[in-house]
C-alpha cells in the first residue's frame, strides 16, 4: 500500500496546493487593494481634459454626490538614466506641498522625502523604476519638460494607488527600465509647462450611493469646452483594471483544476479502500463475529483514510503556502502596494483541507459502507467467482480467433465500465493539464511572432507631446541613420454599436502610396490587411466587445475639438494583441478633425549601427514626447513574462505529472491486487513472466491510448476557454496551440506510464505464486 | 520393482527451511523420494506435515533449501526460474484446492489458455470431454459448481498432456459426491494417459485408489504403503 498511499497523498496535495496558492494570492491581492485604496483615498471618478482653469474645479464640486475634487498636471515626458543608452519615457505628475495635502490619490513615500518647491527641481520616483536604474537618493535624471531637458533631483521614492502596475502606454506589460513615474511639485511643474491656475487632470470621490453615469455625463459636460478626453470610473482607470481582470481569472484558475484534482484524489481513495476492504473480508467477518458493529468496523477504515487524508493536507498546506509565497512574489512585481502583498489566511488553508476532506470523505463512504455491511457469516466465506459476460466483441466474427488473454483483457474493462472510464479520464485530464501548461509559451510566441515579428516592421515608435505637422516626417528622415518613417494620428474615440459602446484610440494611417508601411495590418490568418480607404478596421478584441462584423455601420465620436461624430462602416477585421484597437485612414481622421495633415506617431526603421545618433537627436526635439524601441519592448515582455511563464509552467507539468502517475499507478496496483491470482495462475501454469506481464500492460495501454487523445482534445477545450476567460480589453489571449505541446503531452504520458509499467512488472515478478494460490481469495 | 528408464522424479536428501534466524521453520527435514511413470501415488498427512511443499519442489514453484530433485535424470533444482517455468508448461499440470480458474474466461477458454502454449496438447473440448464437461463448455466459472469448476480445473491440467499431474488437496472445498467424481476425473487420466499422479491430501479414505501411500510428518517420510489392489474412486466413501 505504501506507493499507493504515496500516490494518493501526491495527487491531494496537488489539487490542496494549487487551491491554497490561487485563493491566497487572489486574497492577498484583493485585501492588499482594498487597505490601500482605503489608505490612499483612491478616487471615484477620473478625467483627463486638455487644459482646464483650476477656478472650474468650483463648479465641479457643486456636482451632485461629489465629495472631494483634487485637480492636477500629468504629461509624458523623455528622461535619460545615466549608464542607459536606450529611450526611457514616463508620466510626470504634480504633487501638492504635502502627502496630508493630497485629498485622493496620495502618493506614499517609501525612501527619502516629499520634494520641496522651488529647491531647484525636485522630485519623486516611482519605486519600481528606481529599483530597476539601482538608483540611489540625490541621483539626478535628466527629464525633457515641455521640451526643455533638465536635471531633477531624486528626493525620495514613491508609490500611488493609481499606478499600482505601471503601464507604459501602449505596452503590454509593465517595463520598469523603460517607463517610469514621477512627480513634482506642483508649482514647479505648472512653471515647466506654463500651466499656471490650469490642470489637465482630475480625480474625484463620490458619496455613497452617488449615480456615477450621472457625474461622468455632468463632469464630461463641465470639460468640453477645455477639450474634456471623456471622464471614467474607477473601473476603467488602467491600474483597477488590470488588478480587477487579474483577480477575476485568479478565481477561475484557483477553482476548476483543483476540484477536477480533488475530485480524481476521492476516486483514487475510493478504488484503493475498496480493494483493501475486499482483501480484508474475512477480517471484518471475524471482526464483526467477535461483536464489533458495523460502525465500529467502518469507523476503524473511516480513520485510515483521516491520516491519508491527514498526509494530503499537510503536504498540500505546505506545498500551497510556499506557492502562495511564490505566486504572490511573482504578482508584487507587477502590482505595487507600500503594504506586504502577502497574507496566509488561515481561514483559506482550513476552507480547503475541509473541503478536500469532505471530497475524500464522500469517496470513502461508498467503499466502507458496501464492505462493512455485509453479514459476517457470508464474509467469511470465500468471495464466489466474479460474473463476467461474454462481452460484445464475442460477437464479432474477427475476435472469434481472439487469444485467452486478449478476451481476459476486454472482458475485464467491460466489466467494470465506471472505473475504466474514471481511469481514462483521470489520465486524459493529466495529459489535458500539459497542454494548459504550454498554452501560455504557445500563445506568447505567436504574439511576439505576429506583433513584433509580421506586423511591427519599425525599431522605434516616436509619440509626439502634441499632434504635430506633417512635415516632421521629413525632419525625421533627415536624420543620419533612419531609413524610413511612417506618421500616424492616434486620437481617443468613442464607438457606439447598438446598446453596446467602447472608448479607445483609433489610428489614422497614412496613405500608403506616399509612406512605406512600417506597421503592417494582419487578419486572423496573418495574411495582410489593406490599409483602411474610408471605412475603418477594428481589431478582433474591439470586434467582439461591440459585438461588431464586417459591414456593420458605427457610430464614431471623436473626444477631442469639438466632439463630432460620424458613422462608419466596418471593413476589416485584424488580428491585434492591444486590446481595442481600430483604424482608419490619416486623410480621414484629419478631415474629420478639421486640421491639417498632422501626426501624433512616427514609426521609424533605423540603421542599427546608428541607433544611438538618432535616439539623441529624438531626445532634443522638443516635440518628442517618448520613444519606444520595439527590441526594448521585446525583451522586456520576454524577461517579465518568460520568467513566471517557466515557473508556472513547470507547476503545471508537475502537477500534471503527478496526476498521471498518481491515476495510472493506483489503478493499476488495484487491478494487480485483483487480478494477482489470475496472473500467479497463468505463471504456475507455465505462462512465462513476459506473458503474464502482457496482460496488465494491454490493460494500461488501453487506458493510455483511449486517454491520450481524449486528453488533448479537452485540453484544446480548456485552452480555449482560458483564452476566453483571459482575454480583456486590455490585451487579448489568443488560441494557439503548437504540435510541439501536444507532443511533449504525449510523450510525458507515455513516459509515465512507462514508469508506472515498470512498477507493475516488478509487483509480477513479486508475486508470491504460493501463497497466491493458496489464499481463498 | 520399476526399471530406471520409467523413473521420473528422484528426491535425495531434500530439506525446506523457511525463515531466518530464531524464527525458522523446518518444513523438509531431508526426503529421499522416487516416482515412476504411470504411478498414481497419494501423500497423505496432515496440515503443516510439509506435504505441499514437496508438491511444490515437486511442481518447479519452489526451491529447496538442500538436496536434489532429478526430473527424468535433470537436476531441476539447479535450474533458473525461465527453466523452471517452461519445466511446468510443458511437463506439469497442477491442480489446486481452489480450482483458482480464470473468472473472465468460460471453461473452454480456460484450457484454451494451456493448449494455445502448450507444446501437443489436446482441442479444449477433448479435454473438456475427459472430465464429462462437454456440456457445460461455454459457461463462466460463476456459472458452474464448485465440482464443475474443479474439473474445470483438472482439464486445464491435464489438456497439454503432462508427465506429471500435482494435485494439492483437489477435493478439500468440496463434497463427498462431487468430490468423487473429481477423483474419477484424475483417476481415468491416470489410466489413460499414464501420466504419474500426485494427491496430496489429509482425507486417508483417498490413499485407497493410489499405487503407493506416502505418509507425512513433521518434514519427513515416515512410512510409504503399496496398494496391491487399487480402489475405483466410485467406490470410495468418507
Amino acid at each position: 500500500m505504501k506507493g499507493q498511499v504515496a500516490a494518493i497523498a501526491a495527487v491531494m496535495s496537488c489539487g490542496l496546493a494549487i487551491f491554497i496558492a490561487g485563493m491566497t494570492c487572489q486574497g492577498s491581492l484583493n485585501r492588499a487593494r482594498s487597505a490601500y485604496y482605503a489608505e490612499s483615498r483612491f478616487a471615484h471618478v477620473f478625467a483627463s481634459v486638455k487644459t482646464a482653469p483650476s477656478s472650474l474645479t468650483g463648479r465641479i464640486r457643486e456636482i451632485d454626490g461629489v465629495t472631494k475634487v483634487q485637480e492636477g498636471i500629468a504629461e509624458p515626458v523623455t528622461v535619460t538614466v545615466k549608464d542607459f543608452a536606450e529611450p526611457v519615457t514616463g508620466e510626470i505628475i504634480s504633487l501638492p506641498g504635502t502627502m496630508q495635502a493630497m485629498g485622493l490619490n496620495r502618493v506614499t513615500v517609501r525612501q527619502g522625502r516629499w520634494p520641496i518647491r522651488g529647491r531647484g527641481r525636485e522630485i519623486l520616483v516611482s519605486e519600481p523604476f528606481f529599483e530597476a536604474h539601482k538608483l540611489a537618493l540625490g541621483d539626478r535624471i535628466k527629464v525633457v519638460l515641455n521640451g526643455r531637458e533638465e536635471e531633477l533631483t531624486i528626493t525620495g521614492t514613491g508609490l500611488s494607488p493609481d499606478f499600482i502596475i505601471e503601464m507604459p502606454p501602449g505596452g503590454f506589460l509593465p517595463d520598469s527600465l523603460r517607463f517610469g513615474v514621477f512627480w513634482m511639485p506642483q508649482e514647479d511643474l505648472e512653471a515647466a509647462f506654463n500651466m499656471e491656475g490650469a490642470f489637465n487632470q482630475l480625480a474625484l470621490s463620490l458619496g455613497r450611493g452617488t449615480n456615477q453615469e450621472e457625474v461622468i455625463r455632468q463632469l464630461d459636460d463641465l470639460l468640453e469646452p477645455y477639450g474634456g478626453l471623456g471622464a471614467y470610473g474607477r473601473e476603467n482607470q488602467i491600474s483597477d483594471r488590470f488588478i480587477a481582470d487579474e483577480l477575476k481569472q485568479l478565481r477561475v484558475m484557483s477553482f476548476f483544476p483543483p476540484a477536477i484534482f480533488l475530485s480524481i484524489a476521492a476516486y483514487l481513495l475510493n478504488v484503493s479502500l475498496s480493494r483493501l476492504m475486499n482483501l480484508q473480508r474475512p477480517q471484518i467477518a471475524v471482526l464483526k463475529s467477535f461483536g464489533y458493529s458495523t460502525w465500529d468496523v467502518g469507523w476503524h477504515y473511516v480513520k485510515m483514510a483521516s491520516l491519508l487524508i491527514l498526509l494530503g493536507s499537510i503536504g498540500g498546506a505546505l506545498l500551497g503556502g510556499w506557492m502562495g509565497r511564490v505566486m504572490t512574489g511573482m504578482y508584487q512585481r507587477f502590482y505595487r502596494f507600500p503594504l506586504s502583498l502577502y497574507h496566509a489566511d488561515p481561514a483559506v488553508f482550513a476552507f480547503a483541507v475541509g473541503l478536500m476532506a469532505l471530497l475524500a470523505l464522500a469517496g470513502v463512504a461508498g467503499a466502507v459502507r458496501s464492505a462493512v455491511s455485509i453479514p459476517p457469516a457470508v464474509a467469511m466465506q470465500p468471495e464466489p467467482p466474479a460474473v463476467y459476460r461474454k462481452s460484445i466483441l464475442d460477437r464479432v466474427p474477427l475476435f472469434r480467433g481472439a487469444s485467452p488473454s486478449l478476451r481476459m483483457l476486454i472482458r475485464e474493462l467491460e466489466r467494470r465500465p465506471r472505473r475504466v472510464f474514471l481511469g481514462i479520464f483521470g489520465i486524459a485530464f493529466a495529459s489535458s493539464g500539459l497542454i494548459m501548461g504550454n498554452f501560455g509559451k504557445d500563445s506568447i510566441y505567436y504574439i511576439i511572432d505576429v506583433q513584433f515579428g509580421l506586423s511591427q516592421r519599425y525599431d522605434a515608435a516616436v509619440t509626439f507631446h502634441r499632434p504635430a505637422p506633417l512635415r516632421v516626417v521629413h525632419d525625421f528622415q533627415a536624420i543620419d541613420g533612419v531609413e524610413s518613417v511612417e506618421p500616424v494620428r492616434a486620437v481617443p474615440v468613442k464607438f457606439w454599436h447598438g446598446p453596446r459602446s467602447k472608448q479607445t484610440m483609433v489610428q489614422g494611417v497614412a496613405d500608403p502610396n506616399r509612406f512605406v508601411r512600417l506597421k503592417q495590418l494582419l487578419d486572423v490568418d496573418r495574411k495582410l490587411v489593406e490599409p483602411p480607404g474610408e471605412g475603418l478596421l477594428i481589431s478582433v478584441a474591439l470586434a467582439s466587445a461591440l459585438r461588431a462584423e464586417v459591414g456593420d455601420v458605427l457610430v464614431l465620436e471623436i473626444l477631442e475639438r469639438n466632439r463630432p461624430r460620424r458613422e462608419v462602416a466596418v471593413t476589416g477585421i485584424v488580428e491585434d494583441f492591444e486590446g481595442l484597437s481600430a483604424y482608419m485612414s490619416l486623410s480621414s481622421i484629419n478631415r474629420l478633425l478639421r486640421e491639417g495633415p498632422s501626426v501624433t506617431v512616427a514609426f521609424l526603421r533605423m540603421d542599427p549601427a546608428r541607433e544611438k545618433a538618432v535616439y539623441k537627436e529624438l531626445r532634443e526635439s522638443p516635440q518628442v514626447a517618448g520613444v519606444s524601441l520595439k527590441r526594448a519592448s521585446m525583451r522586456s515582455f520576454l524577461d517579465t513574462i518568460g520568467e513566471n511563464l517557466l515557473r508556472m509552467r513547470l507547476f503545471n507539468i508537475i502537477f500534471a505529472t503527478t496526476i498521471a502517475v498518481g491515476v495510472i499507478y493506483n489503478s493499476m496496483r488495484v487491478v494487480l491486487s485483483e487480478r494477482s491470482r489470475e496472473l500467479a495462475t497463468m505463471r504456475v501454469i507455465g505462462f512465462r513472466h513476459g506473458e503474464v506481464s502482457t496482460i496488465l500492460q494491454g490493460h494500461l495501454a488501453v487506458l493510455v491510448l483511449t486517454a491520450i487523445p481524449l486528453g488533448l482534445g479537452l485540453g484544446t477545450l480548456f485552452c480555449l476557454a482560458i483564452a476566453r476567460a483571459l482575454t480583456t480589453d486590455l490585451y487579448r489571449v489568443p488560441f494557439v496551440l503548437n504540435r510541439e505541446t501536444f507532443g511533449v503531452a504525449i510523450l510525458v504520458v507515455l513516459a509515465a506510464s512507462l514508469v508506472c509499467a515498470l512498477f507493475l512488472d516488478r509487483g509480477i515478478r513479486r508475486l508470491d505464486l504460493i501463497a497466491v494460490l493458496k489464499a481463498r481469495d | 520393482m520399476h526399471e530406471d528408464s520409467s523413473l521420473v522424479f528422484a528426491v535425495r536428501g531434500i530439506t525446506k527451511v523457511y525463515g531466518t534466524g530464531g524464527l525458522t521453520v523446518h518444513a523438509l527435514r531431508g526426503i529421499d523420494l522416487d516416482l515412476y511413470e504411470g504411478e498414481f501415488v497419494v501423500l497423505l498427512g496432515a496440515s503443516g506435515s510439509g506435504k505441499s511443499t514437496l508438491l511444490n519442489i515437486l511442481g518447479g514453484l519452489d526451491s529447496a533449501t538442500a538436496g536434489e530433485v532429478r526430473f527424468r535424470n535433470e537436476e531441476i533444482t539447479k535450474w533458473s526460474a525461465a527453466q523452471l517455468t517452461g519445466f511446468r508448461r510443458d511437463h506439469v499440470g497442477f491442480v489446486f484446492q481452489f480450482y483458482n480458474l480464470i473468472p473472465s474466461l468460460t471453461a473452454r477458454e480456460n484450457v484454451a489458455l494451456v493448449t494455445d502454449i502448450a507444446r501437443a496438447p489436446m482441442t479444449p473440448e477433448e479435454a473438456l470431454r475427459m472430465v464429462d464437461l462437454q456440456e457445460r463448455m461455454d459457461h463462466f466459472p460463476s456459472q458452474l459448481s464448485g465440482g464443475e469448476q474443479q474439473r474445470v480445473a483438472i482439464a486445464r491440467a491435464i489438456a497439454k498432456r503432462p508427465g506429471v499431474l500435482l494435485c494439492d488437496e483437489p477435493t478439500g472445498a468440496l463434497d463427498v459426491r462431487t468430490g468423487i467424481a473429481v477423483l474419477r476425473a484424475i483417476e481415468r487420466i491416470n489410466r489413460e494417459f499414464g501420466t504419474t499422479t500426485v494427491v496430496i491430501t489429509h482425507n486417508a479414505v483417498i490413499a485407497g485408489m493410489a499405487n503407493r501411500v506416502i505418509h507425512i510428518s513433521d518434514g519427513l517420510i515416515q512410512r510409504i504403503d503399496e496398494n496391491e489392489v487399487r480402489c475405483d474412486a466410485g467406490s470410495l466413501k468418507w
